[in-house]
């Protein structure tokens, strides 16, 4: 199983219980969780404070789309998966190599997902 | 049918006419024919003078321009009455051709609410109805629009798929079927279905439909198809994180936790599926939650609070939460024992929405939990993660207190 010891992940996620999951898996493997957050206002809030190594972003957060988090994880080189809901549709083309997981995913292929943002 | 004289003045103008060209008799009496009923290219009034002045009648088909730009086909017979005595008098008698009965049809489109057109290569013109100038946010009345212009209505996305469709046509002599968006100057854009076909070599005619309503319809109908999609995956989600988080003693204690909170979120849908994912009233809610353990003592809960109508994001997770609370008084609080009582009470302020749980009736409680479970974890996420709002337990010797926060988002507005 990936190992993330040590690293500082974001995670933004609308659902409760699936936030719980993420954080639940990625503690497993050693990370250290920044949130959970369930807004876009909230995550750029936490981004202003925090540099988070990695992050794990639900592309839709209660009806609004989070590429604006995306934008700024980005902008500040923090490598980033999405989750989204809408099967295959993923990001827009500004962020077309983003690793995309589409709910429901099992919980290890995020932390390998996570696992190779850093090769 | 019409009189005129040789020189082209009119001097009678049936009711037919009037009828056939839409043109009333006073104002075609007195003007010249020709400007009336103009000969529209390739035929050719000047050898039907000629023939009528030489054998003294002519017939033949003919395309009349009338002054609004309208071509009326007709099949004419043209009679030159030369008395000894007196003017001699041009008799024309016109009948429309098959689909040429313009009025009746003009009356069909009105209220059926479409549209007729033809093109014509050979007589390189176009003919747009009334009912298809309207379409085109055209006046009722005038020129038709050159092909260029006529273009330019398109959507941009439309025009050489439309093109091609009429060329395919046109070369196969086949049918044309084909739909596309009019932005008629002024008003907002419309979806059309153009349907038609070719009843002789580069003639094209047809009807076209406005189906605004039914393409809305279709792009309701894939939105609410992909919504339905993404609420399962975030079903799924959730059903897989419960499976993953939920831990109890044993298997039989973990299944029946399982059971109980994937419930819980088959409530919440069905709730939210009968206002059509708008969202849900606070008290069905709650009444749906507590329904299985107060089916034969429905005294044991008492609620006290205004009518409050939750967002649709709420009422997933509001449901879970108050499971937890539900299912935690039916193990260790009030509804453990025949005697106990929740009390729930809520107020609306500018703030949101306030909501108090209070057990009373149960056994003693010792205190907080040495550890914190997954159910208090959960309700925290739910309330405070997933809500933005606030959830404060109280373990008071008489009974849990709860107290939650929700802000006023989390209520529909």
């Amino acid at each position: 199983m990936t190992r993330l010891t040590g690293r500082r992940i974001l995670v933004v996620e609308d659902e409760a219980l699936v936030a719980m999951l993420v954080e639940d898996a990625l503690q497993d493997a050693g990370a250290t969780i920044i949130g959970p957050v369930a807004t876009v206002a909230e995550a750029l809030a936490l981004l202003e404070r925090e540099m988070p190594d990695a992050a794990v972003l639900d592309l839709n957060l209660a009806g609004e789309t989070s590429t604006p988090v995306a934008d700024v994880l980005a902008a500040r080189q923090v490598p980033f998966v999405v989750a989204t809901g809408y099967g295959a549709e993923g990001l827009p083309s500004a962020h077309a190599d983003v690793p995309v997981l589409a709910k429901p995913y099992d919980p290890d292929e995020l932390t390998a997902a996570l696992g190779r943002l850093w090769g | 049918m019409l009189l005129r004289e040789p020189g082209g003045t009119v001097l009678a103008w049936s009711a037919g006419c009037e009828r056939l060209f839409g043109i009333p008799a006073a104002a075609a009496i007195g003007r010249p024919a020709r400007a009336l009923l103009g000969a529209a290219p390739p035929a050719s009034v000047e050898e039907a003078e000629a023939v009528l002045r030489r054998e003294g009648h002519w017939s033949g088909e003919l395309a009349l321009r009338l002054p609004d730009g309208r071509v009326r086909r007709v099949a004419a017979c043209w009679l030159l009455h030369a008395p000894d005595k007196g003017a001699p008098l041009v008799l024309e008698a016109a009948l429309p051709l098959p689909g040429e009965g313009r009025p009746a049809l003009d009356r069909l489109e009105a209220v059926a609410g479409f549209g007729t057109w033809e093109l014509d290569l050979a007589l390189g013109g176009a003919w747009l109805s009334p009912g298809c100038r309207a379409l085109h946010g055209l006046p009722a009345e005038g020129e038709p629009p050159a092909p260029r212009a006529w273009l330019a209505l398109l959507h941009p996305q439309d025009r050489a798929p439309v093109l091609r469709a009429a060329r395919t046509a046109l070369r196969g002599g086949g049918a044309l079927r084909c739909r596309f968006r009019l932005r008629p100057p002024g008003q907002a854009e419309r979806w059309v279905e153009a349907r038609g076909g070719c009843p002789g070599p580069r003639r094209l005619l047809g009807i076209l439909l406005d189906i605004t309503a039914q393409k809305t319809e279709e792009e309701r109908t894939a939105l609410v198809m992909r919504e339905v999609g993404h609420r399962a995956r975030n079903a799924l989600a959730s059903v897989q994180a419960l499976l993953r988080l939920t831990r109890a003693e044993t298997p039989r204690a973990y299944a029946r936790a399982l059971e109980g909170r994937v419930a819980a979120l088959g409530r919440a849908h069905a709730l939210l599926a009968n206002e059509s994912w708008s969202g849900a009233a606070l008290r069905d809610v709650l009444e749906a939650e507590f329904a299985p353990y107060i089916a034969d003592a429905p005294a044991r809960l008492a609620m006290e609070g205004p009518t409050v109508a939750l967002e649709a994001g709420t009422v997933q997770p509001l449901s879970m939460a108050v499971h937890e609370l539900v299912t935690n008084a039916a193990k260790h609080g009030a509804l453990s024992r025949p005697e106990g009582r929740v009390r729930l009470s809520w107020q609306v302020g500018a703030e949101g929405l306030r909501l108090a749980w209070l057990e009373r009736g149960g056994p003693p409680l010792p205190g907080p939990p040495p550890r914190r479970g997954f159910g208090s974890s959960l309700l925290r996420s739910l309330v405070e993660v997933q809500l933005g709002g606030s959830a404060s337990l109280r373990w008071e010797r008489e009974g849990l207190a709860c107290e939650i926060l929700l802000p006023r988002r989390a209520l529909a507005p």
